[in-house]
């Protein structure tokens, strides 16, 4: 699944980035293969959506969410 | 020996670099203004113990590889210039991501030094930081500040006098990511950065540059695994950032929320401005009749009073609402709620070509378009940014505000004038975002728009922080809008005041004058729209500033030196068009007026801005002819159909 699906209040494990403009962008983000990430909270109509990642909330347009490729992880490691 | 020391202060946004630069700069700062360059560095000379120090403040940043304009200063600026040290300002509540740029920064090999900023939040999250370790791993010495409050700033001035600045011999980057480049023996990652630039951006250099960031990453986890501890007190509490932000950033309450802020900064910012407003209106007015009673009458007087002070008056007036507009914009980008407004708003803003961070410069738009076009500069992408800068001068900005007034008390019917104020203003923002909508339509682009922004936790915003931003707005202010403004109304006035009669250049009155001629020359494309001459003259004189309108129109009318605004309205009303023989301030040519005020961009200020910022002349001539045509076609539309 990419990450836009992940639904609000649940926890992912990025498996790998698909290729775009902005992917490097996204590694300085600490968006990387590994890496946990939570989506915490939405805009209206689900866009963008703000994500717990890194240490810190950052805010992602679908069109970003959609280039991340995760695993839905029902314990979050802490 | 006096040498000054060149220092910079390089960090992530949000990480406390400017309120460490304001502590250790104080008032001493000039901002400074690169052409060519559409982004701002901000310099500051210190004088500390027979030491003069040069302290640069650039913009926040990520990574040394850029995303916007003001990030490629930074690269830029470390790649091609030699500072003497550099101050890396460090979270400490969000160490993890300040170390990927420290990490580049130490391996650029430039003598370093990290303040750890914000140790407080983290001792809240339950950590601390083993600074002598850190310090050992890092190679460099670290000084806790809060640059916020000012603490730490004392012993970090010792350390800048002492002058021991010392380059990292820790190098983060191994060599081995760059082998496949061969790029030579004497290889450094400041090669590395330079071989980037040379380079046309392609697939393997994209890949070995996030090679190299998630490399940082893994060895900065190891660095932190033996220096970040957890206190005794270590407890998993929800922050109360994240508690607000359940509400903040909730699709239906924070949108109510925000609505109700954005209300009250607008209630604020036009009923405080307008006290200090009428109080430099009313000065200058005593002023300039105090000098022409002392005066000896003469030309010298004249030029004084209705040249000079006018124009020195007509630049001031504006300086309330713009620093209570920067008091407003610097309050809601420091405590973090500007980023919420991005989140709430991009969804619909995106509609229009535009980003969520176009919001702020739309609404600033509604004091005064400069300062709304200048704070441009954090959208990253082309398109966004240009759009926005187009639209801006589409929003009622304050030099509208007395055309307005004066034209809607003449015609419109005194209950409903309130209503007619009011739909100016929606008419103002519809139009930008229609015209948006067509610029986005039009404007064509290869670069694909996206929105990764950070959401910073709340934070207390700090008042010398605000106060110096205010201070750095109106200065520039009054640097680029005052230049023209005063300029032109000086031409203006040799213009009203001189003519040419019996061959040779004299001073006469104002009909007969180089303006009035210039007006008679244009009556035949505002006859149409329903004007005489004498508003053709004030269309004219009103593009040093709007508000020239009316006092232009007061001295052609004939009304005398200090325009009493009742009298000044009857004879405006009285007016009477001699060549069809009614009157000229009808429903008709007042809405077609108010119409064209709309519209056209009346504004060498705003035009020198839109030049300065997308760097050609090319975009400030597009929005000049196309909101001039705009407005005449609606004037004289609007004209027809009343008449």
């Amino acid at each position: 699944m990419t990450l836009d699906e992940l639904k609000k209040g649940e926890f992912a494990i990025i498996e790998s980035l698909l290729s775009s403009s902005y992917k490097l962008k996204l590694v300085e983000m600490g968006i990387f293969k590994g890496r946990q990430i939570e989506s915490i909270e939405e805009a209206p109509f689900r866009d963008p959506i703000c994500y717990r990642v890194n240490n810190s909330k950052i805010m992602l347009r679908n069109e970003e969410a959609k280039s991340i490729v995760v695993r839905k992880c029902e314990n979050p490691l802490i | 020996m006096n040498t000054i020391q060149k220092i910079y202060l390089v960090g992530n946004p949000n990480s406390g670099k400017s309120s460490l630069f304001n502590q250790l700069t104080g008032l001493e700062q000039k901002v400074a203004n690169y052409p060519g360059v559409t982004t701002e560095k901000k310099t500051g000379v210190v004088l500390k113990q027979d030491q003069y120090f040069e302290i640069t403040d650039l913009p926040g940043c990520y990574s040394l590889y850029p995303n916007s304009i003001d990030e490629k200063v930074v690269s830029e600026t470390l790649l091609n210039t030699n500072p003497d040290l550099i101050i890396f300002t460090a979270d400490a509540s969000n160490l993890n991501r300040s170390l990927l740029l420290y990490t580049q920064v130490a391996d650029l090999k430039i003598p370093i030094i990290v303040v750890l900023n914000m140790v407080d939040e983290l001792d809240k999250k339950g950590e601390y930081i083993e600074t002598s370790i850190l310090e050992k791993e890092l190679d460099t010495k670290i000084i806790s500040c809060n640059s916020r409050k000012g603490k730490g700033i004392d012993t970090l001035w010792d350390f800048l006098i002492q002058k021991e600045y010392k380059i990292s011999q820790n190098t983060f980057g191994k060599k081995d990511l760059f082998a496949e480049y061969h790029l030579d023996e004497q290889f450094s990652y400041r090669t590395w950065h330079e071989y980037v630039n040379k380079s046309e951006k392609n697939a393997i250099i994209e890949n070995t540059k996030r090679k190299e960031i998630i490399n940082r990453y893994n060895q900065i986890e190891e660095i932190l695994s033996l220096t970040l501890k957890k206190t005794q007190k270590a407890f998993k509490q929800k922050m109360w950032s994240d508690r607000i932000d359940q509400y903040a950033l909730h699709p239906f309450w924070g949108i109510i929320a925000m609505l109700s802020i954005l209300y009250i900064v607008f209630q604020f910012l036009f009923y405080i401005a307008q006290y200090p407003m009428e109080g430099l209106d009313w000065s200058f007015s005593v002023i300039a009749s105090w000098l022409q009673n002392t005066l000896p009458k003469g030309l010298f007087s004249l030029f004084l009073t209705e040249a000079i002070i006018p124009g020195i008056s007509g630049v001031l007036i504006f300086i309330p609402q713009i620093a209570l507009l920067f008091f407003m914009n610097t309050w809601l980008e420091e405590s973090g709620y500007l980023a919420r407004m991005v989140f709430l708003l991009d969804r619909w803003m995106r509609k229009f070509g535009m980003s969520g961070k176009s919001v702020l410069p739309l609404l600033s738009g509604n004091a005064c378009a400069i300062p709304a076009i200048a704070s441009t500069k954090t959208i990253s992408t082309h398109k966004e940014r240009l759009i926005t800068i187009l639209s801006i001068p589409f929003m009622t900005c304050s030099a509208r505000l007395p055309v307005y007034t004066l034209l809607i008390s003449i015609i419109i019917p005194i209950n409903y004038q309130g209503l007619a104020l009011l739909s100016l203003y929606f008419l103002g923002i519809f139009s930008a975002i229609i015209f948006s909508f067509v610029l986005n339509k039009i404007i064509k682009t290869n670069e694909t728009s996206f929105l990764i922004m950070e959401i910073p936790p709340y934070r207390w915003p700090s008042m010398k922080n605000i106060f110096t931003n205010i201070r750095n707005a109106v200065k520039s202010f009054v640097k680029v809008a005052g230049k023209f403004i005063l300029t032109i109304s000086i031409i203006l006035w040799f213009l009203a005041s001189f003519g040419y009669q019996e061959k040779t250049i004299k001073n006469v009155p104002l009909e007969n004058s180089f303006v009035a001629h210039i007006g008679k020359f244009i009556e035949p494309a505002i006859e149409p729209l329903g004007y005489d001459w004498q508003i053709g003259v004030a269309l004219v004189t009103s593009f040093a500033a709007r508000e020239v309108f009316v006092s232009t129109l007061g001295t052609l009318y004939n009304i005398g030196a200090e325009p009493d605004e009742n009298t000044m309205l009857q004879t405006m009303k009285l007016q009477i068009n001699p060549k069809t023989n009614t009157p000229v301030f009808t429903l008709a040519t007042g809405i077609s007026l108010l119409l064209f005020y709309a519209f056209a961009l009346q504004c060498m200020s705003t035009l020198a801005a839109i030049r300065k910022e997308t760097g050609t002349y090319k975009w400030a001539i597009i929005s000049f002819i196309s909101m001039s045509i705009l407005a005449y076609l609606s004037a004289l539309l609007s004209y027809k159909i009343i008449s």
